[in-house]
């Protein structure tokens, strides 16, 4: 008997399933998906980056900021990069009056922003290449 | 043909044009969203969720390896994402359940819906699949709509293959539980007039 029930359900079911299609979404559901994935990077390019990106970004950082730390320590804590008493043999008269304006943790922050962009130069390949494609 | 059209599209798209994933979209939009919509059962939550899909299917292509079906993959990332967003919005939605020696009267359902105009049979049929349980909804438009073999929805929505079975046969008994209760009495009674 269930059995019975059970063979007249499936047929019945067959039956209905057929009468309603599926649900659309809206007309404008295929744009919203390609936009979201256009900022996205080709899949699976990533993967190849991630492994320098993680085990060389972490201690050039802290390398670079030990190493400022530790340069503004040697060089004193004087408001202006003195380049001409460090380097006496060099004749930097000529370029050293503008250096000397720089106030050196302005130039250890730069130098520090250098190497943390030098460290991420595969990310930003992956994407500038999507973003171009 | 459809698996190797999926395939020449996915190996297109590794190698680094995604334009082609718009086909991909077009393709299986409809089943994903009428899955999570049925599961759901919001418009603007399904939405949320299918575009959800899409980019997660995306961003996972390089890991899809080719040994089930591209659509029984993307129908295992849908189901699943319901699930996740089912649990944060916790919700509780007022499912039927139909007790085991409930009568339901395949006949007095089948002409009942015979006697209605085709739009209106169909909305009805509509409402009492959005009224099922998630997994039951899912399960049976995964049967029905995709044609999917039980061993395959086994890989969708997990568990085991007797578990999809009782899930599918319960699945079932409710829809035609719920189609009775919706079917107006007046209706019925035409058939039940039709067969003293």
């Amino acid at each position: 008997m269930k059995e019975e029930q059970n063979k007249e359900m499936e047929a019945l079911s067959k039956k209905l399933f057929k009468e309603v299609e599926l649900q659309s979404p809206d007309s404008n559901f295929e744009f919203k998906v390609m936009e979201q994935i256009s900022s996205l990077p080709i899949p699976g390019s990533m993967a190849k980056y991630k492994a320098p990106f993680s085990k060389w970004v972490i201690p050039i950082t802290i390398i670079t900021l030990i190493g400022s730390i530790l340069l503004i320590l040697l060089f004193g804590t004087g408001n202006q990069y003195d380049i001409m008493s460090k380097l006496p043999s060099f004749n930097f008269e000529a370029i050293s009056s503008p250096l000397q304006r720089i106030p050196k943790t302005v130039i250890f922050a730069m130098l520090a922003l250098a190497v943390l962009l030098f460290a991420q130069i595969p990310i930003l390949k992956v994407t500038f290449k999507n973003r171009w494609h | 043909m459809t698996n190797q059209e999926d395939q020449f599209y996915i190996t297109k798209i590794l190698e680094g044009d995604s334009s082609y994933y718009t086909h991909l979209v077009n393709r299986y939009k409809n089943l994903v969203y009428s899955i999570v919509l049925r599961m759901l059962k919001n418009e603007d939550d399904a939405h949320e969720v299918a575009q959800d899909v899409f980019v997660k299917v995306y961003t996972s292509l390089a890991s899809f390896k080719g040994d089930a079906k591209f659509s029984t993959w993307i129908y295992k990332i849908a189901y699943h994402k319901c699930l996740d967003a089912l649990k944060k919005k916790k919700r509780n939605f007022d499912t039927v359940s139909i007790d085991a020696t409930y009568e339901i009267g395949i006949d007095q359902v089948e002409n009942g819906l015979g006697q209605l105009e085709t739009a209106e049979r169909k909305e009805i049929i509509n409402k009492a699949i959005l009224s099922l349980k998630e997994d039951y909804a899912a399960i049976l438009t995964l049967y029905y709509f995709e044609e999917l073999s039980l061993k395959e929805i086994t890989k969708v929505v997990g568990g085991t293959l007797d578990n999809v079975k009782i899930k599918l046969y319960r699945g079932r008994k409710m829809l035609f539980g719920i189609l009775k209760k919706q079917l107006d009495p007046e209706t019925l009674a035409i058939y039940e007039r039709g067969t003293k």
